[in-house]
């Protein structure tokens, strides 16, 4: 096998796993089978020859549409800007695979296949990416070392007519002594650096791990593609993805005792209670966010000051009926402890069963408890945040009645979409319709009974009746709302159109439902008793509000016992069908079992070892602390990312967007002034350009010759052509040929002009009409 | 022989270490955490890739085999060879080329081309205690004398990030003559009618194969010269005589103008060795004549053409011109550059061809003689 050949393998080997890697990292299936599927076709149809099949204008002109989608796209969404950029380098890969096979673009191709790992790592971190993005590393190394050996005998022999057989006489180590030596280094070389880069991951001074500022240009625009948003966006076409990326894991006790059956459980982190019909967007209303921040639970201190205070950098949850809780917990609540490891916190929320009363972390921030919607948020997105939460399901603490007033006097203010005439009015003839068959009534401006929570369960009966379930959407028309082309026409879609419906016909009825987002799991990893938690449980299901029968502690009177009456309560509801969520409880034991039990058992062992690696591991590994100077540079980066924020957040929006592609056209500007001036490739630019406007030359001489009706064939040169010639049209093509030969051979740029104005000449005199028969 | 060592660095290896500089940023900030281990990968890769380089070069000998002379438009081969002194460690991906020569002064580079590989070799693998030859190309494009500094060995292997050289001192002078080219068919026929000559009778019987006459038989004469079928048609023994053919003596002589400009004296130089190539072939007593090049052969054969074009190669057209033609029976055939100014007038009867001829007699570049 040739050395072109085996570097041509390489190539399309790196590619593969370059592409496969970037559709697990982004959850992109369909691009990555579209991808390998060209790089096949480029591997078995253009295999064989250096030369591109295709046409130069055709790959420049796909370039350039590429290019300009990207910069489109990312202006758009500039939160995705990372995952639009691997995709881009996707498609640029795909059209450098079908380019001549020239040095500087094989090793185009190797730069943007190394790209796709650095894109890769800042999209996911799963185990599956992991393992592709050794396996990619291993490959792209070795494909490098085959390219030295291309491309230093293709820059010698690849112009010359004697091949190496030739010119290389006495090679006593060719052949498979060869092969073999090279295998023997390149193992060497990938031992090196394995041993090299476990190392340096290992032993590299890391900062601790509360850090919050980062160089973020959009701020709250920001968003994630996929997991938990706190936010819902309908409308969207395409599949979801299911990444099976690791977000958490969860040790669930209740009196100590560890609970490992595996039952969903629904871990809340954010609610929604406005809908604009418009966009299809549920997200907090402003009334909402009013309290986001309205009551601090920090440090062990339990809602409504009904726990203790805990030293700092302890994080356990004081014992339930003991120190300053002696007296407040009574027997018959329902309390479970929850002890989370979130591997990589990207948004302000912090994830709970309902109704959480008491939390504890080791940090320098507050947790903030909505009394609203009782959700937790603690700002700052870190790598790995470990945070424990009590949670009391039988008890209710309800707002206060300030609170409570001030709140429903502020929802009764703004408009509900689902009163108007557009979407209310068939979300409320169904829900009508429903209630009727039930024979239940209900006015719209009751106020919440024990018959809602019969009226809701009425509607999640019909929706899951109703509707399928399904991760592939189909976008409604714009004139739609993506709410009622739900239940109405296509009745398809996943958990977020199932929570929206029930939400709106609750709503249209007068029941004030809201949306939640989260994470729902079963998932149980039998070796460490904790539920695990990834992107793919995120879901969305509904909150209304019923009267219950709830335990609390009245108001304005904490020395007084738990009580318990029918209060206002928020009640879970899940409209999606139960079977989606599947189960995920390795408790079988057929052969695919054990293999996944391995499977998840490997997917533990990376998540703590690789994805966990922090300070504190590195300390109780080696020893050692963060560095200092680390530290220092760490704050520095800190400070410059908090200065960027501030100047950056008073630009106006436009000019964030457009902030990316411009300051990637300006690194790409950068790069190639870089090149030009250390005179990298300048010789080749040169010749380029020479040939580049020798050919331009050339084409408009012949041009003018068809004109004069002495065509030139091909194989003749210039000069030969204008001996056949006659008169003024012979002198007029031997000036030419005589000064573009001094221009392409002599090496001097002074007879351009001359070139230029012979040209001129000669098509002037072909315009003029003088025939010369060749 | 003195060995030199050092690294180049590019402007790939450049940006790779602003890469790498910028991954360690974000390894810093370590979120997410697969970053500090990308960035151990680059890091291991840029230690290993100098170490490794650096460690397959260390035990590498080059050195180029004795030289021979050049000529424009033909391709010169260098013969190299490389000497692995390493006892483990192979080495991958060598390039070879001549040392740069040093900056302002005229050095080989401007003799030769530089394009498409031309003036380097590659050798894929050298094994330890082993050696390779091999064999670069160089095109000249200029006649003269150039100078060889010496010759380095530079590999980029395993992943291209440095260029590591091992340069050894090796002074050499390659002698690069003007390009022959082949005269176009019929003109050197054309030349010789030209001159006027005629064949002359040998006076010695029986030699050379051309027929000449018939005279009578003499005692001695040898049967085999017998023409019988004349003989019996005439009655008496004939005898047939073959003559010889006898060319006068050529001299082609020339001369290039001090103040001609470069390109006139090249293409003058470039015809002048073309007719002489093309002459000496041919039956013609040749005798060739560069003054300014104090070169001069008599009697020339084809074997005497190398000397002429290492005379030529070496022509320095700024030296003095003879004031006067030599006097001599020999047909003289004049090439001269289009500039004539402080050259001696042509005698009469001399045919004279300028630089401007180059293209009517010979062929196109490509049909080297």
């Amino acid at each position: 096998m040739s050395v072109y050949k085996r570097f041509h393998n390489a190539t399309h080997l790196c590619a593969t796993t370059g592409i496969l890697l970037y559709a697990t990292s982004s959850g992109a299936s369909g691009t990555g089978f579209i991808g390998l599927l060209f790089v096949f076709f480029a591997w078995t149809l253009f295999g064989r020859t250096a030369t591109s099949p295709i046409p130069r204008i055709a790959i420049n002109t796909s370039l350039l549409l590429a290019s300009g989608y990207m910069m489109l796209r990312v202006s758009a969404a500039p939160g995705d800007a990372i995952v639009i950029l691997s995709e881009y380098l996707v498609v640029l890969l795909l059209i450098k695979l079908f380019e001549d096979r020239t040095p500087r673009d094989q090793a185009q191709s190797l730069a943007i296949c190394a790209m796709l790992g650095v894109g890769a790592v800042l999209t996911d971190l799963s185990m599956w990416t992991g393992v592709l993005l050794i396996t990619h590393i291993v490959v792209l190394l070795i494909a490098s070392t085959r390219y030295q050996l291309w491309a230093g005998h293709h820059a010698t022999y690849a112009r010359s007519d004697t091949a190496s057989a030739d010119t290389i006489e006495t090679v006593p180590s060719q052949g498979r002594r060869t092969r073999w030596r090279l295998r023997v280094v390149t193992l060497l070389l990938l031992t090196m650096i394995g041993v090299g880069g476990v190392t340096i991951f290992i032993a590299m001074p890391r900062r601790a791990s509360d850090s919050s500022a980062r160089f973020d240009i959009f701020g709250e625009e920001a968003t994630s593609v996929s997991g938990f948003q706190d936010h819902i966006q309908l409308g969207a076409a395409g599949l979801i993805s299911q990444s099976r990326e690791v977000v958490a894991t969860v040790g669930l006790e209740t009196d100590g005792l560890l609970l490992t059956q595996p039952v969903f459980r629904y871990f809340r982190g954010s609610t929604q209670d406005e809908y604009d019909t418009r966009k299809g967007l549920w997200s907090a209303s402003n009334v909402l966010k009013r309290y986001e921040h309205g009551r601090r639970l920090a440090i062990g201190i339990a809602e409504g000051d009904h726990g203790a205070h805990l030293d700092r950098g302890e994080y356990e949850l004081p014992a339930l009926n003991s120190g300053r809780n002696a007296g407040r917990f009574p027997d018959g609540l329902n309390v479970i402890d929850q002890h989370f490891e979130l591997v990589n916190k990207t948004s302000d929320n912090l994830f709970a069963l309902a109704q959480p009363i008491q939390v504890a972390y080791a940090g320098q921030s507050w947790i903030n408890l909505n009394p609203i919607d009782r959700t937790l948020t603690l700002p700052g997105r870190v790598q790995k945040q470990a945070y424990s939460v009590r949670s009391a399901t039988n008890y209710a603490r309800p707002p206060t009645p300030e609170e409570w007033e001030d709140y429903t006097t502020r929802r009764s203010e703004r408009p509900n979409p689902f009163e108007d005439e557009q979407v209310g009015h068939a979300l409320r003839e169904l829900a009508l319709e429903i209630m009727a068959n039930a024979g239940i009534e209900r006015e719209f401006d009751a106020p919440p009974s024990r018959e809602d929570d019969r009226i809701v369960r009425l509607f999640e009966q019909h929706l899951g009746e109703r509707c399928a379930y399904t991760l592939e959407m189909v976008a409604p028309d714009d004139q739609r709302d993506a709410t009622v082309y739900f239940l109405f026409d296509s009745k398809r879609g996943h958990c977020e159109y199932f929570a929206s419906a029930l939400a709106g016909l609750c709503r249209s009825v007068g029941i004030d439902a809201r949306l939640v987002t989260g994470f729902v799991t079963s998932e149980v990893n039998q070796d460490t008793g904790r539920y695990v938690i990834r992107k793919s449980h995120a879901h969305a299901w509904v909150e209304a509000p019923v009267v219950e029968s709830v335990a609390f502690y009245p108001e304005n009177d904490p020395e007084r016992d738990m009580i318990r009456e029918d209060r206002l309560l928020w009640k879970t509801y899940d409209p999606s069908p139960q079977s989606f969520l599947g189960s995920s409880t390795l408790a079988g034991s057929s052969f695919t079992d054990t293999l996944r039990m391995w499977l998840y058992r490997f997917e533990d062992l990376w998540v703590a070892s690789v994805v966990q690696y922090d300070a504190d591991a590195q300390q109780s590994l080696l020893g050692i602390s963060g560095d200092e100077q680390v530290e220092t540079l760490g704050g520095w980066l800190d400070t410059m990312a908090a200065n960027q924020t501030g100047v950056i957040s008073g630009a106006p929006m436009w000019v964030r967007r457009l902030m990316v592609p411009g300051l990637a056209i300006a690194g790409c500007v950068l790069v190639a002034i870089a090149f030009r001036r250390l005179g990298v490739d300048h010789a080749v630019l040169k010749r380029r350009t020479r040939d580049r406007r020798t050919r331009k030359g050339v084409t408009r001489i012949d041009r003018a010759l068809r004109r004069l009706n002495a065509p030139r064939p091909e194989h003749r040169a210039l000069l030969d052509h204008a001996r056949l010639m006659q008169g003024e049209s012979r002198t007029a093509l031997e000036r030419v040929a005589n000064v573009m030969y001094k221009e392409r051979f002599g090496g001097s740029s002074s007879t351009r002009g001359e070139t230029a104005e012979a040209i001129v000449a000669l098509e002037r005199l072909s315009k003029g009409g003088e025939h010369a028969r060749a | 022989m003195r060995l030199q060592r050092k690294y180049r660095p590019r402007a790939s290896s450049l940006l790779f270490v602003g890469v790498t500089a910028f991954l360690g940023i974000g390894a810093i900030q370590a979120d997410p955490n697969l970053m500090p281990l990308i960035f151990g990968v680059a890091i291991a890769g840029l230690v290993s890739s100098g170490l490794v380089g650096g460690m397959m070069l260390m035990g590498l000998r080059p050195r180029r085999l004795p030289l021979g002379s050049a000529q424009v438009g033909t391709v010169f081969r260098v013969r190299y060879e490389l000497e692995s002194r390493a006892r483990f460690l192979p080495s991958f991906a060598l390039g070879i080329s001549e040392t740069p020569s040093p900056k302002r002064r005229p050095g080989w580079e401007e003799y030769f081309s530089r394009e498409g590989g031309a003036g380097r070799a590659f050798v894929a693998q050298v094994g330890p205690r082993e050696s390779v030859r091999a064999v670069g190309r160089f095109e000249p494009v200029k006649r003269g004398a150039c100078a060889f500094c010496g010759v380095e060995v530079t590999s980029g292997f395993p992943f291209g990030l440095f260029h590591k050289v091992v340069a050894s001192r090796q002074g050499a002078r390659v002698l690069i003559r003007p390009r022959v080219r082949a005269l176009r068919p019929g003109a050197v026929p054309r030349l010789l009618s030209r001159l006027g000559h005629e064949a002359q009778t040998s006076r010695k019987r029986r030699t050379g194969e051309e027929f000449f006459s018939l005279r009578e038989y003499v005692e001695g004469d040898s049967p085999r010269f017998i023409a019988w079928r004349t003989s019996a048609r005439l009655d008496t023994l004939v005898i047939r005589e073959h003559a010889e053919r006898t060319w006068h003596r050529v001299r082609a002589l020339l001369l290039v103008s001090p103040e001609a400009a470069s390109e006139d004296v090249e293409r003058a130089i470039e015809l002048y060795a073309s007719l002489s190539s093309a002459l000496v072939r041919t039956e013609v007593s040749l005798s060739m004549r560069v003054p300014q090049a104090s070169a001069s052969f008599d009697g020339a054969r084809p074997a005497s053409i190398g000397a002429l074009l290492d005379a030529l190669a070496l022509l320095d057209h700024t030296s003095p011109v003879p004031e006067a033609f030599e006097s001599t029976r020999e047909a003289l055939v004049l090439v001269r550059t289009d500039e004539v100014s402080g050259l001696p007038t042509a005698p009469a009867g001399c045919i004279v061809f300028t630089s401007r001829d180059l293209d009517r007699l010979a062929k196109s570049v490509g049909g080297e003689a």
